[in-house]
């Protein structure tokens, strides 16, 4: 009944990756090709300098035209980052590119049997017969193509949600704001100036928000709340809350998240009061409404107040953006009120970039005082001074005198991160913060696809980065909307018609959603653009009849066969059994 | 069911006469609640499941109770799915004993059977024949036949001293009953809940083919576990198999892990599906 | 690829080829990657370990564990524990007393006496 017969057409190549001496140092490339050179179906093995090299595909490449291969298989590294590419070399010269194994003998043999040679020899021998197995019964298998509509959702209308919507609409998407307060701006509306130039947070701003909210392709929801997101890149569907407590439903084809953050208030720390005890925040809005007279003569500022810090309740990372605002600040205050004298204790400063370092030395310049503290001994603000040891060499005390005093207190992460991650069932880090696919690869865009970051919601930054990190959120949206249609993967689950006798068993297991069952032809069906290729329906089916694609029973039982064989012929050799 | 005259009788005592069941089929067909009738014939010698169209046809049904519940026994769900999937019209009205009516209860939660075009006319188990089968409830729910035998105690006696023994003890022992099998695959042929349409167990990666005894444990094994959730304890399997082996205490022990573990069990009519049929 | 793939199929096919042990490894539950799948690996098999020792094999031949991606110095350790403890077991009962190949007059008679007084 069941089809037991190889492919007749099987001619299999395996290609064993020295990586340099990544692989080759600790385990016997040769002896693995060579061994793989016995196993049935191989009719060419070889070794790589490296594989992946313009070199070591041309070889692949070669062989699969000259030898005539229908299977390739590549010892190397990790699937995760190596697989594209030599998928797509096979394609280039006429194999389908799931006729493609991979074995990983780096991670799985020379990392962690970096220590025994032998061992390490005999486990890629192994893994590769297991994957020579494999290759027996791949099936050529072709990618999806499911066109999608340039829509797009982003949730938060700081300055980073607003760039990202702005460029998006000027790009002709159908753009959906979300914004969780009665008005557009977020913490930039707050702020009395721009670092460095000094430009006035209105004039960004204000033309910004008109245009967004005078664009036609960008619909606007504010004071709104996502209560929900479901779905998939090219199909996501948004439950939004309207102010008004209207339910609504939005379906996109990408969500940017742009949530911004919070300021950490000190609550506990030096005495603060929010009177004569502040944070930059509200020194900021004190300068916007330009009342500097009531401020005193004498200001002081203290850096990392609540930052890099191990204590409970504080945050153990670098704000980041403190400290270039702290010198802001001390600038305006002096430019405003030339007779102010202002000091700044610091612990590093870290004012990144030519433009912020310019602006440090031009603080010098103006008269503001600088001075370390030592972490371990922290400022002590007393009757009205503020007593620190400068010197972490010497125990004298300096005490200035401080008429109002301001803490510098990093962003933390917005009281909706931990909601807004769950619902798009994206990663936050250990403060909070989102992350993203790769910090240098991918620093915008999550491994989900089609959701994409930007702004402080990612780390503290600046408003001129949060513009830089909103535009370019949206150009990685543009070039996946650009092509029309995603392309997902073969590798789903697929019902054989024949043998389904639609007993739903993989229907209530898939997680997706995406197993219908069709009462005309008593089957179950998956829709392949919702089957992310779990495969947890193929573990509950007792026919077999749902398989997933790449990974069917033939060509796991196969595995483990070869796996066993492999193991028992290990045993004779080391006279184990 | 419950408005038909004849249950409206006072009388709500024993009624063994099965001649009273062809009254009350009878009526069923004039009151056109059912299409055709699921009883018993007989050919040979032996009672054998027929199909009964009319009232006329309903002279040849045969109704020996003894001979129903105890020597011809018959998969009478897997009748039932069959019938049902080639006649798409119309309800059938059959004649079942308490594991007939559990499988066809597993039947209607794995989507084989649909109850709703069944009229279950259930038919008890007599004393005798109860204490030889052993099964946890001799008796439909839908009883309209003969007097529901509930004072008799389950019991598991093999699995209990299977249970007794050692692992290696319990290895030796079924090792000894697998290698008996001479794989005629008449547990899977008989068993009302085995309704795959493409058998696992004759997938040559995952049983060897061509030889007998079957590739054991993995075929047992295999089987055993598909029973999970499924098996109603009918014991069909067990009469079936010509080499003896003592599948139903296979069945019972993996079915009481079931309901141990996952908290489930079989042929219970209620709005539970197996557990590993969900999330 | 969740472990909700992991078929028993696959463990039973392991077993019977004559590996010591098996060891199912998925995301931590509540935290899969694929939303609930390792919910059902947990389901079969809690299923089959209660199942093997019924035949034979021993339960801890069969090893589940919940380990992230993160760390990876706790499945280093799971496996190492679990290889000395395979160690331990010595080697599987399916390996170790070689499948009979046929019936012998003793096993038989052994079965028939086990089996009479069951009345099944």
């Amino acid at each position: 009944m069941k089809d037991f017969e190889k492919p007749e057409d099987v001619r299999i190549g395996v290609f064993v990756c020295h990586c340099g001496s990544n692989i080759a140092g600790y385990l016997d490339c040769k002896a693995v090709a060579e061994y793989a050179s016995t196993l049935p179906g191989v009719v060419f093995s070889t070794t790589n300098l490296y594989t992946c090299s313009e070199s070591g595909i041309a070889e692949i490449k070669r062989a699969i035209l000259d030898k005539g291969l229908t299977r390739v298989v590549v010892a190397s590294c990790s699937p995760r980052t190596h697989e594209p590419l030599f998928r797509s070399s096979c394609k280039e010269v006429g194999l389908n590119p799931y006729l493609f194994e991979m074995v990983n003998i780096r991670d799985q043999c020379s990392w962690v049997h970096m220590k025994d040679f032998e061992e390490a020899t005999e486990k890629a021998k192994t893994l590769v017969r297991m994957g020579v197995a494999k290759a027996w019964f791949l099936e050529p298998q072709e990618d999806l193509e499911v066109p999608i509509e340039a829509k797009v959702a982003v949730i938060g209308g700081g300055i980073a949600g607003l760039s990202a919507a702005e460029s998006l609409a000027d790009m002709g998407v159908s753009v959906v704001l979300v914004e969780k307060s009665p008005h557009l701006g977020g913490l930039v509306s707050y702020l009395s100036s721009l670092a460095p130039h000094f430009s006035s947070p209105e004039e960004v701003l204000n033309p910004l928000i008109a245009r967004v909210e005078n664009h036609s392709g960008i619909r606007l929801y504010l004071g709104a709340t996502v209560r929900g997101i479901e779905g998939y890149v090219g199909n996501y569907r948004i439950r939004i809350e309207t102010r008004e407590g209207e339910e609504l439903q939005e379906t996109v084809s990408a969500v940017v998240v742009a949530i911004g953050a919070k300021p950490y208030v000190p609550l506990g720390l030096y005495g603060y009061d929010g009177r004569g005890i502040i944070t930059q925040l509200e020194l900021e809005k004190c300068l916007r409404k330009r009342e500097g007279d009531a401020l005193g003569k004498d200001v002081v500022m203290i850096q990392c107040v609540g930052a890099r810090s191990q204590k409970e309740g504080e945050k153990s990372y670098c704000g980041r953006i403190c400290c270039i605002t702290a010198v802001k600040n001390a600038i305006l205050l002096k430019e405003l009120f030339p007779d102010t004298r202002v000091s700044i204790l610091y612990r590093d400063m870290q004012t990144y970039g030519s433009d912020f370092e310019a602006m440090l030395w031009k603080a010098r310049s103006m008269g503001i005082k600088f001075y370390v503290y030592d972490v371990n001994r922290p400022p002590e603000v007393r009757e009205g001074r503020v007593l620190f040891k400068s010197n972490i060499f010497s125990d004298e005390v300096i005490g200035l005198p401080c008429d109002l005093l301001v803490l510098s207190t990093p962003l933390i992460a917005s009281d909706d991160a931990t909601a807004i991650a769950n619902l798009l069932r994206v990663p936050v880090d250990a403060n909070g913060f989102f992350l993203e696919a790769h910090v240098k690869l991918r620093p915008l865009d999550f491994a989900t696809d089609g959701v994409f970051l930007c702004g402080s919601c990612r780390f503290p930054c600046t408003a001129e980065e949060a513009r830089i990190q909103g535009m370019g959120a949206a150009a990685r949206v543009g070039a996946l909307l650009s092509k029309g249609k995603v392309v997902s993967s073969a590798i789903v689950a697929e019902v054989n018609a024949l043998s389904c006798c639609g007993c739903k068993g993989c229907l209530g297991v898939c997680p997706y959603g995406a197993i219908t069952y069709d009462e005309v032809k008593d089957v179950c069906e998956v829709n392949p653009i919702l089957c992310k290729g779990c495969g947890t329906c193929t573990g509950v089916c007792p026919s077999q009849s749902v398989q997933l694609k790449g990974f069917n029973p033939k060509q796991l039982l196969s595995q483990v066969h070869a796996s066993v064989e492999s193991l028992k012929e290990i045993l004779t050799k080391y006279e184990r059994i | 069911m419950r408005t038909l005259a004849v249950l409206d009788h006072e009388d709500n005592q024993v009624r063994e006469d099965l001649n009273f069941l062809r009254d009350y089929v009878m009526q069923l067909f004039e009151k056109e609640m059912i299409k055709a009738f699921v009883g018993y014939r007989r050919e040979g010698g032996h009672l054998i499941p027929a199909i009964f169209r009319t009232i006329g046809e309903l002279d040849f049904m045969e109704l020996d109770h003894d001979e129903v519940c105890n020597v011809e026994r018959y998969p009478i769900g897997d009748i039932c799915r069959r019938l049902l999937d080639s006649w798409p019209e119309g309800k059938l009205g059959v004649m079942v004993r308490g594991c007939d009516e559990r499988a066809l209860f597993e039947m209607s939660k794995w989507n084989q059977v649909d109850l709703d075009r069944l009229v279950l006319v259930g038919i008890a188990c007599s004393g005798e024949w109860i204490k030889k089968c052993g099964c946890k409830k001799p008796y439909p729910d839908n009883l309209i036949v003969g007097k529901p035998v509930v004072d008799f105690t389950y019991s598991n006696t093999l699995g209990a001293y299977l249970e007794s023994l050692s692992i290696e003890e319990r290895k030796v022992f079924w090792d000894e009953a697998f290698i008996r099998c001479i794989k005629c695959y008449g547990c899977r042929n008989i068993c009302p809940v085995c309704f795959c349409r493409d058998c696992s167990l004759e997938d040559p990666l995952l049983v060897k083919p061509g030889q007998t005894p079957a590739e054991f444990p993995i075929f047992h094994l295999v089987r055993a576990l598909h029973m999970a959730g499924r098996c109603i304890d009918c014991g069909l399997c067990e009469e079936t198999c010509p080499a003896h082996i003592p599948l139903r205490t296979l069945y019972r022990k993996i079915n009481a892990i079931m309901e141990e573990e996952l908290g489930y069990q079989t042929g219970v009519k209620d709005n539970e599906v197996c557990p590993l049929n969900k999330v | 690829m969740c472990s909700g793939s992991v078929s028993p199929h696959h463990i039973l096919r392991a077993f019977q080829e004559g590996v010591d042990g098996v060891l199912v490894g998925g995301c931590r539950l509540g935290d899969c990657h694929y939303q609930t799948g390792n919910y059902m690996t947990d389901k079969r098999m809690r299923l089959l370990k209660g199942f093997l020792p019924f035949y034979g094999i021993e339960p801890e031949r069969l090893r589940v564990r919940w380990v992230s991606s993160a760390e990876a110095s706790e499945l280093v350790e799971t496996i190492s524990d679990f290889t000395k403890e395979l160690i331990e077991l010595g080697p599987s009962p399916l390996r170790r007393s070689p499948v009979l190949q046929r019936v012998s007059k003793d096993s038989m008679n052994r079965y028939h006496e086990n089996l009479s007084g069951f009345g099944s």
